[in-house]
């Protein structure tokens, strides 16, 4: 490294750092996170402790929530076959929702991951633009594909193509709530499994196939095992959106395939019984809970038993 | 440039009780570098990281020129530090990098473009201003690292593994060259770094670091000839140890004995050592055909068997297997008109070498 | 597709994939056909075409209304849950204190608890409280559902930052909030970005929470679009819902310009 003179002339000057305003930030990072951490604890902790509390809690003539504690809103929502029949439904359809998800999400993700960027690029954007429109316009779309009566564009194809002779009745059915489900958050189960794929070294596949496995059982023996946690993730997502959903029933399921997030609102906006409405929303709440915690408990279990 | 000396008092770094510097104490003249040499893990990282000020200690000072800098943020130290990712800016042009400290300093505009356009000519790289750091090659993007941190005019410079990420070739050139520049700008300077060979090149005095402890401190031939422990024996360098028991004293020398067939003629001997371990550097060691040396039975000198050679381009290495069946290496310089080996395996040898080749480490 | 996919195999796959391509577009398609039909109800097929429905649909008062309070609401949410959200996350990446892991899960939290409850328990908190005002109260509901998506994206960015360039910032002489705004929100800037639109998207598109905060004076558009696809049956509420869709594309080809679609969302 040769060096000119003058470049020596600068480096000969006499260090100073400019003291500059007195004020530091001396604050540990961690209080950072003290504001959204304040914020959360008064508009998302707190509220969600209150609505536990009134739902044990008794609700007078007034409308005022207090003493005596009861469990009685648990008890009607299981004695009552009216509501206990809501719970089951939202069970099934969420169940329904979620396999069916699996199974259809599988194929898209292995192509979205497998294929040319090209091809990549254009899936990943039909699979996820629908994502970020509105799911009244969604649902929207879906009555209007659905509708009874001949006007329907399924019951047009049906009938122009004579495969059946008059329209069928799938609008306000719970089959049209699973479709609807299904197609609102179909990206949801796309989405980490594509990713859960794309970290399968291609090498395991290739050496599968060298050791004799036709394409299925590569599938079956290698790529299915390791998407585990992709899998585990997305039916999990897919299972807790559609069980806290509201709008997707109250357009396509009618009144013959009410949820639990319709029947909450309904008690609280319609019959304004606060404390039962909070039981709802409790069990609600209790079962996404066990399904994240169960989830967790796979994704745990299986880190632990290979990482010993 | 204003040399500073830097110094550590009994420094400390704990991380969840797990020590990872422990009690170090260190002077660095003004102008001198040193070299923190050690396995990874053994603290040397944290120890310039301390002085940087980007950790700080549990317990324990740095000094620069007798002033304490303890409580001193990072960015009132003033220090030129080189990082192992050279960790350049990438949204900021090479100008914008270099021009970065001495906007943090608030100089003059006019005055910074200048400072920029020396330091740019000081690392040769007056015609890539403009460029961004991902279209500079490894090199390039080094000396861009070293004009940013000479351009504040630091009262030192700290390298951590500053060269690792480079290829052979362009390392060693980029060693002579930094050690160049810094003996010409009296700069002090610490670096750290697992490479013993560029620890020997660049640094006037050497660190050896073990487990977060000073294991010794000399110049590059101090620590090459005469370590102190069997760690920087066999750290730096290659060494045969022996363990032996000191038999006939003789002034400071003394013979010590090693196995039935080899005792070694030491020159000096610690007065009250009873068990001691020598250590001899390969290159020091002789080879003779077995018939011809009139080196047997002598004191430094042993039969042994060729086990293993390997052919390292000016070098070989000879594996030499002993009657007590320890291993013996020796590094033997090619000549140039040679071809092969001039043992070969299987083959009877005596080796030998003379007393002061022979070093007697301390026993722990 | 390359040749670990041929045969029957790779049939099944682009089969299924093609036929989810088409239910995935399907009912956007067919609502943006139907909002161009020259009749006087939704029917299929479309009959004719005109923009009549647009010009119905933005002559609307109610509509234009609901528009203006959705875009501002969003704005405000993206805000807030950026002037929170960004801190936070950045305290999650750097920060070293006890409870890390704890914390982290607390402000998350919101992503798996079920929104139409979180809406539901916040409107029983803010009546309680006596605000009245459904402007605040929604924004106050956005930015509680809408700021763990900023946390997680900018916590991803913020996690490949080189902690290097921060400590090289600092020994040239910028402080830590120099160094942060020098070095660090250079380099997490696209995912700041990402962070912000989905905070965008989702206030505007949000139902669940907004069905419970907002009141008759103030309707952001899903809950208008809602109200009118029970009363109204000409072809301006495909229209409406067109609007919404473009909207909404525009927002995914700026988010897939910013950082790519899949590191977005995958986060």
């Amino acid at each position: 490294m040769t060096t000119s003179d003058d470049a020596v002339a600068i480096l000969d000057a006499q260090p100073e750092i400019r003291q500059g305003s007195r004020w530091r930030l001396y604050l540990p990072a961690g209080l950072l996170a003290l504001p959204l951490l304040l914020f959360l604890t008064y508009f998302f902790f707190y509220p969600a402790i209150t609505l536990l509390l009134s739902s044990i809690q008794t609700q007078n003539s007034q409308g005022i929530i207090g003493r005596p504690f009861t469990l009685a809103h648990y008890a009607r929502l299981i004695n009552v076959d009216l509501y206990s029949r809501v719970f089951w439904n939202t069970l099934r359809i969420s169940v329904i929702t979620s396999a069916l998800a699996t199974v259809l999400a599988y194929p898209v993700a292995l192509v979205m991951v497998k294929s040319r960027p090209l091809v990549t690029r254009i899936i990943t954007l039909i699979v996820i633009a629908p994502l970020v429109v509105s799911v009244v316009v969604r649902g929207y779309g879906w009555q209007l594909i659905l509708a009874n009566g001949p006007k329907g564009m399924l019951n047009w194809i049906l009938m122009t193509l004579h495969i059946t002779d008059g329209p069928v009745s799938v609008l306000y059915t719970e089959i049209a709530v699973v479709i609807g489900s299904l197609h609102v958050f179909f990206p949801m189960m796309v989405l980490p499994l594509a990713s859960a794929l794309g970290k399968i070294d291609p090498n395991l596949e290739d050496a599968a196939r060298m050791l004799g496995a036709p394409w299925w059982k590569v599938f079956l023996r290698v790529t299915l095992p390791l998407s585990m946690p992709g899998f585990v993730a997305g039916f999990t997502l897919v299972f807790s959106l559609t069980a806290g959903s509201f709008v997707i029933p109250a357009i396509l399921g009618g009144a013959s395939a009410i949820m639990l997030g319709n029947l909450i609102e309904q008690q609280i906006f319609v019959v304004y019984d606060w404390p039962f409405g909070a039981a709802i929303a409790v069990i609600l709440v209790g079962v996404v809970f066990a399904v994240n915690g169960f989830s967790m408990w796979l994704l745990e279990g299986r880190r632990l038993r290979r990482a010993s | 440039m204003k040399s500073s000396e830097v110094r550590l008092e009994r420094l400390c770094k704990e991380y969840n009780r797990m020590v990872a510097v422990d009690n170090v104490s260190l002077t660095i003249e003004p102008g001198h570098m040193i070299a923190l040499l050690g396995p990874s893990g053994c603290g040397k990282t944290t120890c310039l990281r301390m002085i940087a000020g980007l950790i700080h200690p549990t317990s324990g000072d740095v000094f620069v020129n007798n002033q304490r800098m303890t409580g001193v943020p990072v960015h009132r130290r003033n220090v030129g530090m080189l990082f192992q990712n050279y960790a350049l800016f990438p949204h900021l042009t090479v100008e914008e990098n270099i021009a970065f400290g001495l906007e943090m300093r608030g100089i003059a505009r006019a005055e910074a473009a200048q400072k920029v356009a020396s330091a740019l000519n000081l690392v040769q790289l007056s015609n890539f201003g403009k460029r961004y750091p991902a279209q500079l090659s490894g090199g390039q993007q080094q000396r861009v690292a070293l004009g940013r941190a000479l351009v504040i005019e630091p009262a030192m410079l700290l390298l951590d593994e500053p060269l690792g990420a480079l290829d052979k070739g362009l390392r060693e050139s980029m060693q002579v060259e930094l050690r160049a520049l810094q003996r010409r700008l009296g700069l002090t300077t610490i670096m750290v770094t697992h490479d013993q060979d560029e620890a020997l090149t660049m640094a006037d005095q050497i660190v050896v670091m073990r487990d977060g402890k000073l294991e010794q401190v000399g110049s590059a031939t101090e620590i090459y000839q005469r370590p102190t422990s069997k760690f920087v024996a066999k750290f730096i360098g290659a060494s045969n140890l022996f363990e032996g028991q000191v038999e006939q004293r003789n002034g400071n020398g003394a013979i010590v004995r090693v196995s039935q067939g080899l005792s070694l003629l030491v020159d000096e001997v610690p007065a009250s050592a009873a068990d001691v371990m020598v250590s001899i550097r390969p290159e020091a060691i002789v080879v003779e055909e077995a018939g011809q040396s009139g080196a047997v039975g002598r004191p430094n000198s042993v039969a042994a068997r060729v086990d293993q050679v390997v052919y390292r381009g000016f070098v070989s290495h000879y594996y030499l297997k002993m009657a007590s069946g320890e291993q013996l290496i020796v590094f033997e310089q090619n000549q140039s008109q040679q071809s092969g080996f001039r043992y070969s395996v299987g083959q009877e040898v005596v080796a030998s070498w003379n007393a002061p080749s022979n070093h007697v480490i301390a026993r722990h | 597709m390359d040749e670990r996919f041929s045969g029957l195999g790779a049939f099944i796959l682009y089969a299924i994939t093609t036929a989810m391509m088409i239910f995935i577009l399907a009912p956007l398609l067919l609502v943006m056909a139907v909002s161009v039909s020259d009749s006087y109800f939704v029917t299929f097929p479309p009959q004719g075409f005109t923009l009549k429905w647009y010009a119905k649909v933005l002559g609307d008062r109610d509509f234009l209304e609901a528009m203006r309070l959705s875009i501002l609401l969003a704005l405000g949410t993206t805000a807030g849950s950026l002037l929170f959200g960004v801190p936070a996350a950045f305290a999650l990446v750097r920060g070293n204190f006890v409870g890390l892991a704890a914390i982290k899960g607390f402000l998350l939290s919101p992503l798996i608890f079920p929104s139409l409850v979180t809406g539901l328990a916040l409107l029983q908190v803010l009546t309680k409280l006596g605000s009245q005002d459904a402007r605040l109260n929604l924004l106050i509901g956005h930015i509680v559902v809408t700021s763990p998506y900023v946390i997680r994206t900018v916590v991803t960015s913020l996690q490949l930052v080189d902690e290097n360039l921060e400590d090289a910032a600092r020994t040239l002489g910028a402080n830590r909030l120099r160094t942060f705004w020098r070095v660090t929100l250079p380099q997490i800037a696209s995912g700041v970005a990402a962070g912000g639109l989905f905070a965008f998207m989702v206030s505007f598109d949000n139902y669940p929470v907004t069905m419970w905060l907002a009141n008759s004076e103030y309707s952001p558009v899903p809950l208008v679009l809602m109200r009118q696809l029970v009363n109204v049956f000409d072809p301006s509420v495909p229209a409406m819902s067109t609007i919404i869709i473009l909207m909404a594309m525009v927002g995914v080809l700026l988010l897939e310009k910013l950082v790519g679609l899949r590191r977005a969302l995958a986060a």
